[in-house]
């Protein structure tokens, strides 16, 4: 082996940031397990009873809501996302190519707040889509999209849309288009040698794209919160209600845990299918 | 264009999606900006109005100033404390193998996909175990946990991109391995440092979820300010805020665009 | 710079071994240059050539065995103590540095005053026949410039040892020429010892003082260009440098230096020197180059008969591929000089293999 300068210097402070994050996680599961002493922060005895008041229909209606929420904004904006990423990695013209990768990327760091109060404004009763289909005479009277799942995932699409495109791009560029012109030359027509050749290959960006959206939306808050209005909870929702409403810290601690293990179970269910996908296709 | 004539159907169509999803991206902050110039002070379509009042009221209160100044602390200490540390262990990642590598970095990584307000949570209760004030330290080691795998990965990517060789021939020449450091590795990561530094800065100045959790009265960042304001408030200024936020966000991408060549950043480039 | 250990060696390698993983990278392998010679390893890709050079230039280190750099022993010596020279294959001139910053890089690592390294680098211009330059970057220099600004740099600093690790690899092939006879030139010049590690066996034979074929971590022999070529030392080494045919034969007699062995319907003459412990009966393969056979009209005593399978015209000479109906071996190749026989020996035409030498190689048949 060769000496390994700088090799002490350079991991110690990265490891005591993966100590900090493990310990934070640590104290949720800590807390999770605690119980909650009303009018006061600190938690009292080992309990399991937090896990157990999850499985009442209240928490698990929200569960269930979140968890279809996340899957539905996933596989939307993979359909949206995938046209664009392909027209972003193929447009030869670089203008059109840094014009689209603005656009598509300038959303992904607007920060929440900002993209989730532009949408308040779409979706109002007196905002945009409501004032231009009155003016046109298509409606009667506004329609209420506000405090609608469909708004929650409308706005959560245009969240989670920048950071699809940017992984599917990522992906697309590293398949060389050699392929696509020997599966022309083979007498595929342009629509079968993508069907047959590019999809199958994108499959690790598709993979990555729909894990990222699906985490992005579970971890989403301002939004739900916002255009949820109270009417569509997810667990994000929740959580901050129980530690700064009620101050049960050791509740939302467990909801918390709940989530991460929901998260991690879905993402492998997502991963497992996939594979089984492609063992069929390499038959 | 692409690979798929654009004459055919398919072509067609998908062009057309193509077209449909980047309106549907640019529609809220066009409609934000619009908003923003309305005169009144409900939100209304089309403005009767157009007046610049809701930019003066955005730009003098006193929530938004405090937590414009609060988040650019916070955003400097986190992005440059992340990038120093991020690239030092990319660099490592990159060169060495060491006992817990993968374990660190699969750690680092997660911060990808554990939800914010988990994170948040996690920060508060430590925070509050340790007796500590909710001040500028829990909150900048929360967003340097946050963004450090965007630098991380920022840097790794040049990295591997790198030709080893340029180092082998400094070191040749007589150079020991923190001068090669300095004057060959450095300056030559400089584009992948600049923009990994970019992005941490920006998705810090941003954050929001955890933020709300580990802020307290004091600390309150911008992205916070303005979500109390839009519980307690209906009118423009927020719209009147988001049109400089995007206003400033976008003007920075164009310009990492323009000298850093974000393609090349996000790895969307098509390698020649 | 002095001489008074001109007869130690500049480099010398002693039981040098390493290996990756389980592969065996390089066994045991020792290895003297000496002051002022240009030695080429030379051999296929993997053969442990690049390994030998990264040894020596410290980027690897050996697992077992001892490097030496004018006799001192330099295992534990890291690559920027060292004082070597190197070239790199794709040149490796930093592309955020003027020309000038680059060559005057060792200079500037060794402490040297600004006005000296400035004086240097003009030196190291001139010798390189670039001068007027300096301000330029890397990217804004051709292929041939970039390789003499690489050449500068590495001998401004007056290495012990100049290391080449396949220099010209990356130039055209009009090009690479001229910069090898300009590269020996000034090598010699400056007398600096030189080890030159390339897979192309024409750039071997035409730059080496010396040469170490290698295959498969192993060096397989040691010698001068012409040692080589005329003289190999086994099978690979035989195979390995120049066109060669292989051509099976047997032992007919034996005598004290000599072996004759009969090919087809003829005989050839061969030295004893790979056939000690043969007898006579023994099945052989005779090693013979295309300039050392010739052809003739078909005859009953001639060694081989055949069909012209395709005459190719190559400009100063003709190869003509004779079909012989030889068990274990389809063509052989046949290099005549001068123009005048592609007409002569069209296609088809019925043609004898006739030896132009009366002592070939021959090594017992292999497996």
């Amino acid at each position: 082996m060769r000496s390994r300068p700088f090799l002490g210097a350079f991991v110690t402070p990265a490891a005591l940031c993966a100590v900090a994050l493990v310990a934070a996680l640590l104290a949720i599961l800590q807390y999770s397990v605690r119980m909650h002493v009303p009018g006061s922060l600190e938690p009292g005895d080992y309990t399991l009873a937090n896990f157990v008041a999850l499985l009442k229909p209240l928490y698990a209606r929200v569960f269930f809501d979140t968890a279809w929420i996340c899957l539905l904004t996933a596989f939307a904006t993979l359909v949206a996302g995938y046209p664009v990423a392909y027209a972003l990695v193929h447009t030869k013209r670089p203008f059109v190519k840094g014009l689209i990768l603005i656009i598509v990327v300038t959303p992904l760091f607007l920060g929440e707040v900002v993209r989730t109060y532009s949408w308040i404004i779409v979706l109002g009763n007196t905002g945009f889509i409501n004032s231009v289909l009155l003016m046109l005479g298509l409606i009667a009277s506004p329609i209420q999209l506000l405090f609608t799942t469909i708004g929650v995932v409308l706005a959560l699409v245009h969240v989670t849309l920048p950071v699809m495109v940017v992984m599917l791009a990522a992906a697309l560029a590293h398949i060389d288009p050699a392929y696509e012109r020997a599966a022309a030359s083979l007498g595929a027509s342009p629509l079968r040698a993508f069907l047959t050749v590019t999809l199958p290959l994108s499959t690790p960006g598709i993979l990555a794209g729909v894990t990222t959206a699906f985490a992005w939306t579970f971890s989403a808050f301002a939004t739900p919160q916002l255009i949820g209005g109270g009417r569509v909870n997810m667990v994000s929702n929740l959580v901050y209600q129980l530690g700064f409403a009620s101050f049960n810290f050791p509740f939302a601690a467990a909801l918390s845990v709940a989530g991460l293990v929901m998260t991690f179970a879905l993402l492998g269910l997502i991963r497992l299918g996939t594979r089984r996908f492609e063992n069929v296709t390499q038959h | 264009m692409g690979s798929i004539a654009l004459h055919t159907l398919p072509g067609r169509l998908a062009r057309l999606s193509v077209v449909a999803v980047i309106g549907f991206l640019i529609l809220p902050p066009l409609v934000v900006t619009i908003a923003a110039f309305n005169e009144k002070a409900l939100l209304s379509f089309p403005p009767e109005r157009l007046s610049l009042r809701w930019f003066a009221r955005a730009l003098t209160y006193e929530d938004f100033r405090a937590g414009f100044w609060n988040g650019l602390i916070v955003t400097l200490w986190a992005s440059s404390i992340a990038l120093a540390i991020g690239a030092a262990f990319a660099f490592a990642l990159d060169r060495y193998e060491f006992r817990l590598k993968r374990t660190i970095e699969t750690i680092l990584l997660s911060s990808l996909i554990v939800p914010h307000f988990t994170i948040g949570l996690g920060f508060l209760i430590i925070a509050a175990q340790i007796g500590m004030a909710r001040g500028f330290t829990v909150v900048v080691t929360a967003h340097v946990i946050l963004v450090l795998p965007f630098v991380l990965r920022s840097v790794y990517v040049s990295l591997r991109n790198f030709d080893r060789r340029l180092e082998q021939a400094a070191e040749s020449l007589g150079a020991p391995p923190a001068r090669v450091l300095l004057t060959v590795t450095v300056p030559l990561l400089l584009p992948g440092l600049v923009s990994g530094w970019l992005l941490a800065a920006i998705l810090s100045f941003n954050e929001f979820t955890a933020s709300l959790f580990v802020t307290g009265q004091r600390t309150q960042t911008l992205p916070v300010a303005m979500y109390n304001y839009v519980r307690e408030y209906a009118d423009p200024s927020m719209a009147a805020i988001s049109v400089l936020y995007i206003a400033a966000t976008a003007a920075l991408l164009t310009f990492a665009n323009l000298y850093l060549g974000l393609g090349k950043v996000l790895n969307v480039e098509q390698p020649r | 710079m002095s001489s008074s250990r001109a007869s130690s060696s500049a480099v010398s390698l002693n039981a040098v071994s390493k290996s990756f993983g389980a592969i065996a990278a390089l066994k045991a392998t020792s290895l003297d240059i000496r002051p002022g010679e240009l030695m080429t390893l030379l051999g296929p890709s993997g053969c442990g050539k690049t390994t030998l050079l990264n040894i020596v230039a410290g980027f690897l280190s050996a697992d077992a065995g001892d490097v030496a750099i004018e006799g001192q022993r330099v295992n534990d010596v890291p690559t920027f103590q060292r004082q070597i020279g190197m070239m790199f294959q794709s040149y490796a001139l930093f592309p955020h540095m003027t020309v000038e910053a680059n060559v005057g890089y060792g200079l500037k690592m060794r402490g040297m005053p600004r006005a000296d390294i400035h004086r240097r680098v003009q030196d190291a211009l001139v010798l390189v026949k670039l001068q007027g330059l300096e301000a330029r970057k890397p990217s804004q220099l051709s292929g041939g410039q970039q390789q003499r600004i690489a050449l500068a740099r590495a001998l401004v600093i007056e290495p012990k040892v100049l290391l080449l690790d396949e220099p010209f690899s990356a130039l055209d092939k009009s090009l690479r020429g001229s910069m090898q006879i300009e590269l020996k030139d000034i090598q010699r010049k400056l007398g600096i010892a030189t080890i030159f590690v390339t897979h192309d066996q024409s750039e071997a034979l035409s730059l080496s003082d010396r040469l170490a074929v290698m295959s498969e971590g192993v060096i397989r022999q040691v010698g001068t260009p012409h040692e080589v070529y005329a003289d190999p030392a086994d099978r690979f080494v035989a195979s390995f440098i120049g066109d060669v045919n292989v051509i099976p034969g047997v032992i007919e007699s034996l005598d004290d230096g000599r072996a004759t062995i009969r090919v087809g319907n003829g005989h050839v003459g061969a030295s004893r020197t790979h056939l000690a412990d043969a007898a006579p009966g023994t099945p052989v393969d005779v090693f013979v180059r295309p300039e050392q056979i010739t052809l003739a009209a078909p005859r009953e005593e001639i060694p081989l008969t055949g069909k012209v399978h395709a005459s190719v015209f190559q400009g100063g000479h003709t190869d003509v591929l004779v079909d012989v109906g030889v068990e274990g071996m389809s063509t052989v190749l046949v290099r005549l000089a001068g123009p005048a026989h592609v007409a002569r020996w069209a296609k088809g035409a019925p043609v004898g293999v006739v030896f132009a030498v009366d002592t070939v190689l021959a090594f017992p048949k292999s497996g």
